[in-house]
């Protein structure tokens, strides 16, 4: 009971966050670029809730078209890592033999790098910006989804209603996607809320780190890593865009969560 | 209808290749219910996938001929077999608690083999899978149809196998100890649900046990494997009056029979 509660905050925070970013794609209550020398690290009030930044931008609707972003980013991310991973570990794990071997070893060597350094690797190589961003941490995700899809191949291939999917005459395509798909869609769907996660920390990582979506587009982790510079006078620039970070990640954690024990 | 002439099969991933069944010849008449019995090991469930084209990679067929209704099996590509698997031929195995897929309906399983070899719409496909689950025992279809594996009893989702192996009309069902998991009242009900089937399609079982019990009560001929020897074959009645093999001897002396255990009983309170 108590953790059916949990996994139903989870969902609504989820889903709420999610509608947060939504929103941050189409619409923001001021122009998030506009900068006012009057509102200068203006305190939170009626007309600006987060309060404004160095410039006087206020920084509610920055968080919300940053959050657009991160979800963009993390969407595509996802398409491009679950899609790739999921497509590979299914094929590799089911046939198995030398492609197998081959695609797992040259897995292996991507997951001996960290993340964050792959990651910075492709930028160096394709420049920053949002789409590149969204190419390297995709690329960078091709691993653990496929890794995790091909385990639960192996298991469940060799189960009998596979056999008896077999019997009955259906073909290796109409087995693996018809016939054991759906019986790994809870692994699958934790692994993506988890990957969600994943995907919005790193994007907030690099953009921190200035190799992530560029001025002009807002990013939390950017926000962040200017606003640091004003902790102690205006600690509003730092604190809203943490927040939200925080509670974004939380609610697709719990989700993941809920997710795996099947409570959802 | 199927013809088996000097069927072998090797393992080959083992040096040197390890013959698991040897010189087995069958012959099946359309309709006819044939036993392979033999112990674990003993090759019949090989002989099966044989029949099946579902041999493991590793298993090799080195000798032998395999008719179907006059075609060549072994000379099938994978595309031809795809159609006769479920269709022509069809399979039932001993572990009904895991034979289905869990999050797959009863009705949209039991569906799979019109779906994959005929061009029946929903609506015929529902009405011929509500008049199997009738005729395999399954009580209120209707019900049950939209039910998922984990809500039935392991003698329902045997009912359940059967239904959909034989949906398809297939002129020859492989029985892989079909009762074998399950307990000896129910035993009792599917090989009674085998034989009415039998009667009805006029389907042929090559039925696969190592129980002679069950041999005797559903089949008129018999196969007597060892070791992936073919020991001895004719009929039930016969082979089991007359055994001519020390193995078939064997496997009737195992065979626990409740008079004799009485009768002994007797004398020995006397």
């Amino acid at each position: 009971m108590k953790k059916k509660k949990i996994s139903a905050f989870g969902g609504i925070l989820a889903v709420a966050m999610m509608a947060f970013m939504l929103v941050g794609i189409f619409y923001t209550p001021y122009d998030p670029e506009a900068m006012d020398p009057f509102l200068k690290f203006a305190p939170a009030s009626l007309a600006h809730p987060f309060g404004c930044d160095q410039f006087g931008r206020d920084i509610f609707s920055r968080v919300l078209e940053g959050s657009g972003t991160t979800f963009l980013v993390a969407l595509g991310t996802l398409a491009i890592g679950a899609g790739l991973g999921t497509f590979l570990g299914l094929f590799t794990g089911y046939f198995g033999g030398w492609p197998d071997e081959a695609i797992m070893r040259f897995n292996d060597l991507v997951v001996a790098f960290p993340n964050i350094l792959l990651a910075l690797i492709f930028i160096s190589i394709l420049g920053p910006g949002k789409y590149n961003v969204i190419l390297a941490l995709g690329i960078v995700f091709i691993p653990s989804f496929a890794r995790l899809v091909r385990s639960e191949m192996i298991v469940q291939k060799d189960m009998d209603y596979v056999r008896s999917a077999r019997l009955m005459g259906a073909g290796h395509m109409r087995i693996l996607f018809i016939h054991i798909l759906p019986n790994i869609r809870g692994t699958l769907l934790s692994a993506l809320a988890i990957g969600f996660n994943n995907a919005v920390l790193s994007e907030a990582g690099m953009s921190y780190l200035g190799i992530g979506v560029q001025p002009p587009d807002a990013s939390i982790g950017r926000m962040m890593a200017e606003g640091q510079a004003y902790i102690f006078t205006a600690p509003w620039s730092l604190l809203f865009p943490g927040m939200v970070m925080i509670l974004m990640v939380l609610g697709f954690g719990l989700l993941s969560d809920s997710f795996d024990t099947g409570t959802a | 209808m199927l013809e088996i002439d000097g069927l072998s099969i090797d393992f080959m991933d083992v040096e040197p290749p390890l013959r698991v069944v040897e010189d087995f010849s069958l012959r099946m008449e359309p309709g006819e219910i044939v036993g392979v019995v033999g112990e674990s090991g003993s090759g019949k469930t090989m002989t099966a996938l044989a029949v099946m084209g579902l041999l493991k990679r590793r298993a090799r067929i080195t000798s032998g001929r395999m008719l179907f209704q006059g075609k060549d099996l072994l000379a099938l590509s994978q595309k031809e077999w795809e159609a006769v698997r479920g269709h022509k031929i069809s399979m039932i195995f001993q572990e009904p608690m895991t034979s289905l897929n869990p999050v797959l309906t009863i009705g949209g399983q039991m569906e799979e083999s019109l779906r994959l070899h005929t061009d029946m719409d929903r609506k015929e496909r529902r009405k011929r899978v509500l008049e199997m689950m009738e005729q395999v025992g399954l009580a209120q279809p209707e019900k049950l149809y939209g039910c998922y594996p984990h809500q039935l009893s392991g003698g329902m989702r045997q009912r359940v196998m059967i239904g959909a192996a034989l949906i398809g009309r297939p002129k020859l069902m492989v029985a892989d100890e079909p009762t074998t998991a399950l307990d000896v009242t129910i035993q009792a009900q599917i090989l009674s649900l085998l034989k009415e089937m039998n009667r009805e399609y006029g389907t042929g079982i090559l039925f696969i046990s190592h129980d002679l019990r069950v041999i005797r009560a559903i089949c008129s001929r018999v196969v007597v494997m060892c070791q992936g020897q073919t020991v001895e074959t004719g009929s039930v009645e016969q082979v089991l009056r007359t055994p001519q093999a020390d193995y078939t001897k064997k496997l009737i002396a195992a065979i626990p029979d409740r008079g004799a255990r009485l009768r002994g009983g007797r004398k020995g309170l006397a």
